[in-house]
């Protein structure tokens, strides 16, 4: 009897053994990830896939080209950081620019115009549009999206309205002298993309 | 002595109940105490090395292995410990690695999903778990359980890869993609960035679209299948660098490899050296060391200096390689 329960003593103890070192579960307090500095920071946004997106809306934070211009002639890369949006990590550059200028010359897709005040010029690109660059100058986020394919179809959507809002209502109003307020994204790398600076136009107010 | 035995035999069963949850509450104190002393650790200098455990979807695919090799490697500069885990491409695998990785008490998480849905299960667990989780490459769609994501911006990378098919094939002419996996975000996004731009010119005919698993092996039997009922086709666009060695070899076999155009994307070691010379036309190079080295540094940013102000999803640049610029990168990466 005294053997039975020796053994069965030591298996208790065994169990008792094993069972502090390897807990069959864990308690931990209510909040206990939010204690500690442990808690996640949740991103600031909500899924936006189906808001809408207008350009006009964008329009409003373009900066003047001829400050553009300035700043780049004063130091590049604090242009860079001062008025252009970096698409992710080691991307270039995108910028959302406005100015008033005169056409002065047309090609099948581009148009050439003359600055007021500057020497430099702005050609506004009139051809196929399919890149990012409308979103990402007008700074557009990933982080707003569960799914890039939906971040993705938010350029799609925004390339399809400067085609159909923007360029195609204004190709014929634009000839030679025709004076134009101009609102357009685009890409700058570095000094040469500068003059002419190629815009995509996101809105244009053509005056004959 | 049996009425002894009948009194004892309760009490053991208490005692035993109450030291289970003894036990429990103990190391639930000890483990939060590790927690909170990461947290609160001085500048990059805490006494203890973190643990991270670094999973990844396939080792099976020489771009994954510089992937997850590289966020280990840098973990451990660091001063991190890092751990990598071989997912294969199966959701369940991914999972049991979460479990394991959870039970044994890993602080973060660098991950490489399977599947943008069906993994989201898993970082949601991590997260209750009290485990930040740094997604690279591949995307699981949510933007609010994973702590960052970095992602290789693949439709923008596809847009310019369109660009430069269009130029070398021309604007007419008769085409077949090989898709990656189906689950996954990065194969549909390289594929509606490369259609944003060649489905501009109704020259250009896609004769067949395929999905061959990001596969070498899958793309040769795939592209073997296709080319018996396609024999006069002028080029092929494949998800990634692997499919576009496969599919390059089953032209070879079938004798078209001078007269068909083979389009990659990744910038594998394999495919730069093919497009020197001139089996491969172009691919796009993902900086797969900069997404894996970018993920350890947050990692222990998160674990050792509190940092959490991080952006829910990082794209990452990508450039087209080609004839002209190969001068310009090496495998997976630009030269130095």
């Amino acid at each position: 009897m005294n053997r039975r329960r020796t053994i069965y003593c030591g298996l208790i103890g065994l169990t008792i053994g094993l069972s502090w070192f390897f807990p069959l579960f864990h308690i931990r307090p209510l909040g206990a990830d939010t204690q500690g500095g442990v808690s996640f920071q949740l991103a600031n946004n909500t899924p936006a896939a189906g808001k809408p997106r207008k350009l006009e809306a964008y329009a409003t934070t373009a900066t003047e080209v001829l400050a553009i211009w300035q700043a780049f002639d004063a130091d590049a890369a604090k242009a860079k950081k001062e008025f252009g949006k970096q698409a992710g990590l080691g991307g270039a550059f995108f910028f959302c620019v406005r100015g008033k200028g005169t056409v002065e010359s047309l090609e099948k897709d581009r148009v050439l115009l003359e600055v007021e005040g500057s020497p430099r010029r702005v050609c506004l690109e009139f051809g196929v549009l399919v890149d990012n660059t409308v979103r990402e100058a007008v700074g557009v986020k990933a982080s707003e999206f569960n799914n890039s394919q939906d971040f993705n179809a938010v350029s799609s959507d925004l390339n399809r309205q400067v085609e159909e809002n923007v360029i195609a209502p204004n190709r014929e109003l634009l000839k030679e002298g025709v004076q134009v307020e101009f609102v357009g994204c685009c890409q700058i790398g570095g000094k040469s993309a500068l003059d002419p600076l190629c815009l995509i136009p996101i809105q244009l107010k053509v005056t004959p | 002595m049996k009425r002894i035995e009948i009194c004892f035999r309760p009490l053991v069963g208490a005692a035993y109940v109450l030291l289970l949850l003894f036990a429990g509450c103990s190391n639930s104190s000890s483990s939060s105490s590790t927690n909170a002393g990461g947290d609160t650790g001085s500048l990059g200098t805490a006494k203890k090395p973190h643990r991270i455990a670094v999973i990844v979807s396939t080792l099976n695919n020489p771009w994954f292995v510089v992937l997850g090799e590289t966020a280990r490697d840098r973990a451990i500069e660091l001063g991190d410990e890092a751990t990598l885990f071989d997912s294969q491409n199966d959701t369940a695998k991914e999972a049991s690695h979460f479990d394991n990785v959870i039970a044994a008490g890993y602080e973060a998480i660098i991950f490489n999903p399977t599947d943008a849905d069906g993994s989201i299960a898993n970082v949601q667990r991590a997260k209750e778990a009290g485990i930040p989780v740094f997604c690279i490459d591949r995307e699981i769609n949510s933007s609010d359980v994973a702590t960052a994501q970095l992602l290789s911006d693949n439709y923008s990378g596809c847009v310019e890869l369109g660009k430069y098919f269009v130029e070398k094939v021309g604007e007419q002419g008769k085409y077949v993609e090989l898709l990656g996996l189906v689950g996954d975000n990065n194969t549909w996004n390289r594929s509606k960035g490369f259609h944003a731009v060649v489905d501009r010119y109704a020259g250009l005919k896609m004769v067949a679209q395929q999905s061959a698993d990001f596969d070498r092996n899958k793309a040769l039997e795939v592209m073997e299948s296709i080319l018996q009922s396609q024999d006069d086709i002028n080029a092929i666009f494949c998800g990634n660098d692997a499919m576009a060695m496969g599919a390059y070899q089953a032209l070879l076999s079938a004798g078209k490899a001078d007269s068909v155009k083979v389009f990659g994307y990744d910038g594998s070691e394999d495919v730069i050296q093919s497009i020197i010379d001139g089996k491969i036309a172009a691919t796009v190079m993902q900086y797969p060391k900069l997404m894996a080295t970018t993920a350890a540094e947050y990692a222990h940013e998160y674990l050792s200096n509190g940092k959490r102000d991080y952006e829910q999803k990082i794209p990452v640049n990508v450039d087209l390689v080609n004839h002209e610029n190969i001068s310009e990168f090496i495998g997976y990466g630009k030269k130095e």
